[in-house]
């Protein structure tokens, strides 16, 4: 079966910057797919792009199987939710989701009914008459979506939907939006900066970078499995400690043995290796084998459990960890800033990556 | 890397289609009234009377002729005395409509803006009747006569108050509180904080006002014709030699020597607004005055004076021109205003005013807003819409009188198939609005720019063609921008007479030129009638505007945002 959108090879220069640097990507029917990457990283303008309303120095688009790469946006097939949701101020809520509507040869009638539905369906049942300011962002954010639904578009796309809401009408709405694509079935676009966001939300992941696809996976893949330092940084929590691939294949982090992966690095390599503060367990500083002694420097409440920050003993320099534990961790260690303890490594949770 | 086999063009929708034939229509627009009738002028300074090309010829026969040369002189010397009288009275005045709690301030911004709607024929009119010959004030002049530099300096300063007091009222009220309490957090002294808060704020605003000031006194015609008596200056010179000695070459001349100070004024202007821009943020917090009794009570008595001579002026006019004979017959009547007594076309000139100035605002508040939609909204056209955008601004560069004269040259010349539109109303409109287009393409360009930027994308995601998004959603929330456009071009085109002077057929004559004609056959009584007249219409349509537009905002105030409390 054909890919929902093709994209193949796209570039995009802004004079000397290149903001899409050869995309190449496959997009399935009724999947969610989030764009995740930082500002800049040319996520945006892959998006617009995708919709017509940027035009590509180089590459194709193909979406249901046509290439679209010529076509203007008023050509294509697709709904957009803007960040700023770029709803008209004065027309009402009704008139706002009906404005595709009038143009697409429906009835009034039919019309009518159409705007009805998809009001019940965003939950804005009786608001029709209302004009967007007297709404609350999380309702203009809803009435946008439903008017970039309204049309029945085969391609939804979101560009950071959600960042202009409060954070808890965002975590609200993250699952209301994923359920209506569920319900709708609907191929999505979402193009976010936040990483949890996309970790919660998305079918696949593709992170990007400088106008490049760092991974493409889905959530638990790039959160367990980064395939570059950039993934292992941007997603989650991240430790790095400066490392040395030892001549067992080992790290050798100031001194400090680290077992990690390490195939295809050749001995000596200066490497990162990546472990999440989860990975890593506190253990009596004197348990010897596996347990890298250290000190603790500070904790941060974090509600749920505990952040601990441990310096590592090591002769090359004492190396930073953050670690992770829940609430009994914390009473049965009796950690406080100043004392002794060991830091127990998942075994196989730690990563290498060859520094740049 | 083969771009060229990879790269798809992308197809232009409809739309870009038509936004760039509306950029080409406005590029073309451009380039017929207003570039190619410049460069007729230019062309023209070259040329002999029998059209020969004679080189510098003009130019140097224009400065070594005393005569002509005396009065860029006496000029410089006019347009600086002005300025440096206007720039302390404007900045305190506006000191006190925005940094003062001094009572009445509406009142008093309101009557510091009356000269606006007066040709600035009135206040030298008004002049002649209190310090002229037989006026009534003229011994406070102590023998000095007011027909001279006196008289256009006293005449200027009245008409070019306004603006300069908007102009600095608007820099003064752009203060952050911010930066004040910081000032005091950190125990500043006064001098200080004036040193390096309120003047670095200032002082773009002040040498901005001294600039367009100083290049309106030189380019303005109105008052040095009235009460310049003996005492030549270039706008008068370009006048004498055109229409009295018929002199296009010399004309040009003077034409492009008037530019010279109106294009510095505007590149200065240029680089103090780029200089500008990072004052303000969206985030500054409006400043707040601390009270201060003896700061108000001074300042009340200084706005006082300066609108009392205001209204003093106005009303000596309007009152002039219902005095039966001036000084014989001191009773009022109205036979100032029958002007068929004084000038063969009677009331004709005032119908034609009224028919000019609705021509300009219908004509030119749609070409301008569609226009600067146009600019904003055409992707990737940007040697076009660039090279229009620059045009848009040109005519600030150019003075009216100077656009009026290249309009003749350029217009007049046997070989322009567009002769016929010489001395035509539609073309006398033309003027008006190129003359001022550029205020109005800002007020535009700013009302759009406030818009969602994406409006135009999320239409064509939806399918719907711009030109609906334009009449649905674009026009009706810039629609108190329109209506300032519509207004501003009305009151503009009324009152104006330097664009006109050169370009109107004795059938087509408007108001604000019919007092030219009617003073300088020596009927000032009816001059000042013609003048009141344009005066009371003005300021009619002010209020039926000020109508229009509240209505306007109240049927919106549904949906407008009423983010300022």
């Amino acid at each position: 079966m054909d890919p929902a959108v093709r994209i193949e090879g796209v570039v995009k220069r802004f004079g000397a910057f290149a903001a899409l640097d050869g995309i190449d990507l496959d997009i399935r029917a009724g999947e969610l797919v989030c764009f995740l990457g930082p500002s800049g990283c040319g996520k945006t303008t892959l998006l617009r792009v995708i919709a017509g309303l940027e035009r590509q120095d180089a590459g194709r688009i193909h979406q249901g199987g046509r290439d679209v790469s010529r076509l203007p946006a008023s050509q294509r097939d697709f709904g957009i939710v803007f960040q700023s949701y770029a709803l008209f101020p004065n027309l009402t809520v009704a008139e706002n989701i009906g404005y595709g509507l009038a143009n697409a040869r429906t009835a009034r009638p039919a019309r009518v009914a159409r705007v009805e539905a998809l009001l019940a369906l965003i939950g804005l049942e009786g608001s029709g008459g209302k004009y967007p300011a007297q709404l609350s962002g999380g309702q203009q954010q809803r009435v946008a979506l439903a008017r970039a639904l309204a049309t029945s578009p085969s391609l939804l796309l979101l560009d950071e939907p959600l960042s202009a809401l409060d954070a808890r009408v965002r975590l609200h709405l993250r699952g209301e939006i994923r359920a209506l694509q569920r319900r709708l079935g609907v191929t999505t676009i979402l193009v976010t900066h936040d990483q949890e966001e996309a970790l919660t939300m998305a079918d696949r992941i593709v992170v990007m970078n400088h106008g490049s696809i760092e991974q493409v996976g889905r959530p638990e893949e790039v959160y367990a499995a980064p395939r570059t330092r950039f993934v292992a940084q941007f997603v989650g929590t991240m430790n790095f400690l400066r490392a040395r691939v030892a001549r067992d294949g080992r790290g050798d982090a100031g001194g400090v043995e680290i077992a990690c992966d390490t195939a295809g690095l050749a001995p000596g390599t200066d490497i990162d290796i990546a472990i999440r503060p989860e990975d890593v367990q506190i253990a009596p500083a004197d348990a010897g084998g596996p347990v890298l002694p250290g000190t603790v420097e500070a904790l941060e409440f974090l509600g749920a459990g505990f952040r601990a920050a441990i310096r590592l003993d090591g002769p090359g320099g004492r190396v930073p960890l953050l670690c992770d534990m829940t609430r009994r961790e914390m009473a049965a260690h009796r950690l406080a800033p100043g004392a002794r303890c060991g830091a127990l490594l998942a075994p196989g949770a730690a990563l290498a990556f060859a520094c740049g | 890397m083969t771009t060229a086999s990879t790269a798809p063009v992308q197809r232009l929708s409809a739309d870009q289609w038509a936004l760039r034939g509306l950029v080409l229509v406005l590029l073309a627009l451009f380039a017929l009234f207003l570039a190619l009738p410049l460069a007729a002028m230019l062309r023209k300074s070259f040329e002999d009377r029998d059209g020969a090309f004679v080189g510098l010829a003009n130019y140097v026969a224009y400065f070594s002729t005393p005569a002509l040369s005396i009065s860029l002189w006496n000029s410089v010397f006019v347009a600086a005395t002005t300025t440096a009288i206007v720039l302390p009275v404007a900045l305190a005045y506006a000191f006190a409509l925005t940094r003062s709690r001094m009572p009445g301030q509406a009142a008093f911004r309101a009557v510091v803006m009356v000269p606006v709607l007066a040709p600035s024929l009135l206040p030298a009119i008004a002049l002649v009747y209190l310090f002229g010959n037989q006026g009534m004030a003229r011994w406070a002049l102590f023998g000095h006569s007011i027909y001279g530099p006196i008289g256009i300096v006293i005449a200027q300063v009245f008409f070019n108050l306004p603006q300069a007091v908007m102009l600095l009222a608007a820099t003064l009220s752009m203060a952050d509180q911010r930066l004040y309490e910081s000032a005091a957090a950190l125990r500043t002294p006064k001098w200080r904080v004036w040193t390096t808060i309120t003047w670095p704020e200032l002082r773009f605003g002040l040498a901005s006002c001294a600039l367009v000031t100083f290049v309106k006194v030189i380019t303005d015609f109105g008052s040095a014709i009235v009460i310049g008596g003996g005492y030549n200056v270039l706008a008068t010179d370009i006048y004498k030699q055109v229409v009295g000695q018929l002199d296009f070459g010399m004309g040009a001349v003077i034409g492009v020597v008037l530019m010279v100070p109106a294009i510095v004024a505007f590149l200065g202007n240029q680089a103090i607004q780029r200089r500008q821009q990072a004052v303000l943020t969206s985030r500054s917090v409006p400043y707040v005055v601390p009270p201060s009794l003896a700061r108000d009570a001074a300042l009340l008595a200084f706005c006082a004076l300066v609108a009392a001579s205001m209204l003093v002026i106005l009303g000596v006019a309007a009152w002039g021109s219902f005095v039966t004979y001036w000084p014989y017959n001191l009773s009022l009547s109205l036979r100032n205003y029958d002007f068929a007594n004084f000038d063969p076309s009677g009331w004709a000139p005032f119908a034609n005013a009224l028919k000019m100035a609705g021509m300009t605002s219908a004509i030119g508040t749609v070409v301008v807003f569609m226009g600067a939609y146009a600019l904003e909204k055409a992707r990737g056209f940007a040697a076009a819409t660039s090279l229009a955008a620059t045009l848009a601004m040109m005519p600030l560069a150019v003075p009216g009188l100077v656009l009026g004269l290249s309009y003749v040259i350029f217009f007049n010349a046997r070989s322009n198939p567009l002769e016929p539109l010489l001395g035509t109303l539609f073309l006398m409109s033309v003027g008006t609005l190129v003359h001022y287009y550029t205020v109005c393409h800002l007020t535009a360009v700013a009302a759009l720019k406030q818009l969602d930027r994406e409006f135009e994308a999320a239409s064509e995601s939806l399918k719907v063609s711009l030109f609906r998004t334009f009449m649905r959603v674009t026009a009706p929330i810039c629609m108190p921008a329109v209506l300032e456009i519509a207004g501003f071009l009305f009151l503009a085109a009324m009152a104006s007479v330097s664009v006109l002077i050169f370009i109107y057929a004795p059938d087509t004559r408007v108001a604000s030129v019919a007092v030219v004609n009617i003073n300088d056959a020596g009927f000032t009584a009816a001059a000042a009638a013609m003048a009141t007249c344009i005066v009371l219409c003005c300021a009619a349509f002010k209020a039926l505007h000020a109508l229009v537009v509240h209505v306007v905002v109240r049927r919106s105030s549904a949906w407008r945002r009423r983010d300022e409390g």
